[in-house]
């Protein structure tokens, strides 16, 4: 039997138990789709991230006072760490002070963002050099400045029914502070949602003293990164007395946001590989099912001169169709989810959420499940196809 | 010339106490152009031999020669090939293939058979035309009456223009109308030289064979032959 016919063959048992057919693919459509919208967001994420490290920052050096985040720190920083930092080679400028969350309030609407306080004039002349930050309205914060702030693209834009604008006051912890500036976009939630107060200001709200849990550190151009952050880990280690803090290079950052999402990726990959296999017993089930209810016919195409292997062929292709049709719908379903939760984030204000589609996702995907078909149409296949004529004919 | 030789077939089925002995060292020889009925009571192995002279069973004992050739040592795709190449099958129950049209189940011999889709096309509805069907090639099987169901299984039997016809019981399923068009096509292919063994339990009908072998309890009891072809 020419291939041709084997595949009209077995289009043709496919098309006339539509049902069953639907039926059968809906495991793999539910595996695909969550590979497809996972591998589709989380690449993009990861390509996202990758080109923003690459635009910003990496000239970049931020310093925690804690191993990982959301450990809470032993010790914090103090002026002496500042300025051991400040004396290593190669180190330009530094930028210190406290990140937190407050809650901020503007005629009876209240929030919960972030907070980051430093020196003004040290703010200004690290976020500019840096790149990426810039102010859209109004100015920096000065060091004249007291109960003042800037405050990012989200908080003035989107997050109170009403825009704020420069001018406006907002409550921090109950008190009052005038917007000076409304950053430009930045494309992160963090940063966007950030609001920026003088150290000052910040000290007396939080009731806090020369100790601070952010240093960034800008490097002089062409220095060596590498060697400065092994420099600042050195010293900041004597000053400390303890190592319980992370040094990060932009390219550190991105390295360990990439692996909390492989992490993330790789847990929801395995359960979709489970749904995959429910999908791949489906089919295995209904190849069975429909081997049984197609022993006369398989009896009258061995009677007719039917070889074993043509009938394996038929039942096996049959089994790839399906496996490729659940690939198709889910591909599509993967897909338009994706861009939904794309459309959705970027409304939100998450920017490097993005929906990465491209020629190798469509084309292995759909390889894979005429795969994930094959391999489970096979066993069933070979049953059938070992039938013996005489026995099937006679309804046996 | 002896086309078609059985020489001491046997066939057990089951084992232990369910063990049935089929055919117990049957011997015939069949010419070519022969028309050859066999006939005798239920359960007497005739379907069985039938089914070991076409290729589509084995006997534990014993051979069939085809022109010469030990077909019984053949693998299972050899006796495939040979199947849809030289021999044709008709069957009591028709089997048809109900998912397909009649044009469709005529065409699947030649399908195997990987001939091409034009002159398969055309040598289905010719043989549909022939059998007098060419109204219903469109027809599902479950749209034809049996009549009509077993013509659409003889052009199907004639698809790749066998030397051999293996007819089981084709009118067992028929009223006598139809069994009579049925006998009269297989008649004509006779008469166009197709050698022919039929199965059949009606006696009327083995008066056009030339060679009618009577069997009992899986051995040939008589074999007459008539010197004149009807």
């Amino acid at each position: 039997m020419k291939p041709i016919d084997i595949i009209s063959f077995a289009g043709k048992n496919i098309t006339q138990k539509r049902t069953q057919s639907l039926l059968t693919i809906v495991g793999i459509v539910i595996g695909i789709v969550a590979i497809v919208s996972l591998i589709s967001l989380g690449y993009g994420v990861q390509n996202y991230i990758q080109e923003e490290t690459a635009k910003l920052g990496a000239n970049k050096i931020q310093i925690f006072p804690m191993k990982q985040f959301g450990i809470p720190p032993t010790k914090l920083f103090r002026d002496k760490e500042i300025k051991a930092i400040k004396n290593i080679k190669g180190v330009d400028k530094v930028l210190y002070g406290w990140y937190g969350g407050v809650n901020i309030e503007h005629r009876d609407e209240k929030y919960f963002v972030n907070m980051f306080y430093a020196k003004p004039s040290n703010i200004k002349s690290v976020y500019s050099d840096v790149g990426g930050y810039g102010i859209e309205k109004g100015r920096w914060l000065s060091d004249n400045d007291n109960y003042k702030c800037i405050i990012g693209y989200g908080v003035a834009h989107n997050l109170f029914k009403k825009e704020l604008e420069v001018g406006d006051s907002i409550y921090i912890n109950g008190k009052k502070f005038k917007i000076v500036g409304i950053m430009a976009q930045v494309g992160n939630q963090q940063d966007d949602n950030m609001v920026i107060i003088p150290m000052s200001s910040g000290e007396e709200l939080f009731n806090k003293k020369g100790e601070y849990n952010y240093i960034m550190v800008k490097i002089k151009d062409g220095a060596d990164i590498k060697k400065i952050s092994e420099d600042i880990k050195d010293a900041l280690e004597k000053s400390m007395g303890t190592d319980n803090f992370s040094v990060l290079t932009a390219e550190q950052m991105a390295k360990s946001i990439g692996g909390i999402l492989n992490v993330l990726t790789m847990f929801v990959a395995g359960v979709a590989g489970i749904s995959l296999l429910v999908g791949a017993v489906g089919i295995s089930n209904t190849m069975h099912m429909s081997i049984l209810e197609r022993r006369k016919d398989i009896g009258i195409l061995k009677a007719l001169g039917a070889e074993t292997t043509t009938i394996l062929s038929i039942f096996v292709v049959e089994a790839g169709f399906l496996g490729l049709l659940g690939g198709i719908v889910g591909l599509i379903i993967g897909v338009g989810i994706a861009k939904l939760v794309e459309t959705i984030a970027q409304n939100m204000g998450y920017g490097m959420v993005q929906a990465w589609i491209s020629w190798e996702l469509i084309f292995g995907v759909l390889g894979f499940s005429f795969i994930i078909g094959v391999i489970s149409g096979y066993f069933p296949a070979r049953s059938g196809a070992k039938l013996n004529p005489i026995d099937t004919l006679r309804g046996l | 010339m002896t086309f078609i030789e059985a020489r001491n077939l046997w066939k057990v089925y089951g084992k232990g106490e369910a063990k049935t002995v089929v055919l117990k060292g049957v011997n015939l020889k069949i010419n070519k152009g022969e028309f050859v009925a066999i006939t005798g009571p239920s359960g007497c192995g005739k379907s069985t031999f039938l089914n070991i002279l076409g290729l589509l069973d084995v006997p534990n004992k014993g051979m069939v020669y085809i022109k010469g050739k030990k077909t019984t040592l053949m693998g299972e795709n050899e006796r495939a090939v040979f199947r849809r190449k030289i021999s044709g099958f008709i069957f009591q129950q028709f089997h048809l293939i109900n998912t397909l049209t009649a044009l469709e189940n005529v065409e699947l011999p030649m399908i195997l058979d990987e001939k091409n889709k034009i002159y398969r096309k055309k040598r289905a509805k010719k043989l549909l035309e022939s059998v007098g069907l060419e109204q219903r090639i469109n027809y599902y099987p479950n749209q034809l009456s049996g009549g009509q169901q077993q013509r659409v299984a003889i052009a199907r039997a004639l698809a790749n223009n066998p030397k051999i016809i293996l007819a089981d019981e084709p009118t067992g399923n028929l009223d006598s109308k139809s069994g009579n068009k049925i006998m009269k096509i297989l008649k004509e292919l006779h008469d166009n030289g197709i050698t022919i063994i039929m199965v059949t339990h009606e006696q009327e009908y083995t008066k056009y064979a030339t060679k009618v072998v009577k069997m009992k309890d899986g051995e040939i009891i008589d074999i007459v032959e008539h010197n004149k072809t009807h």
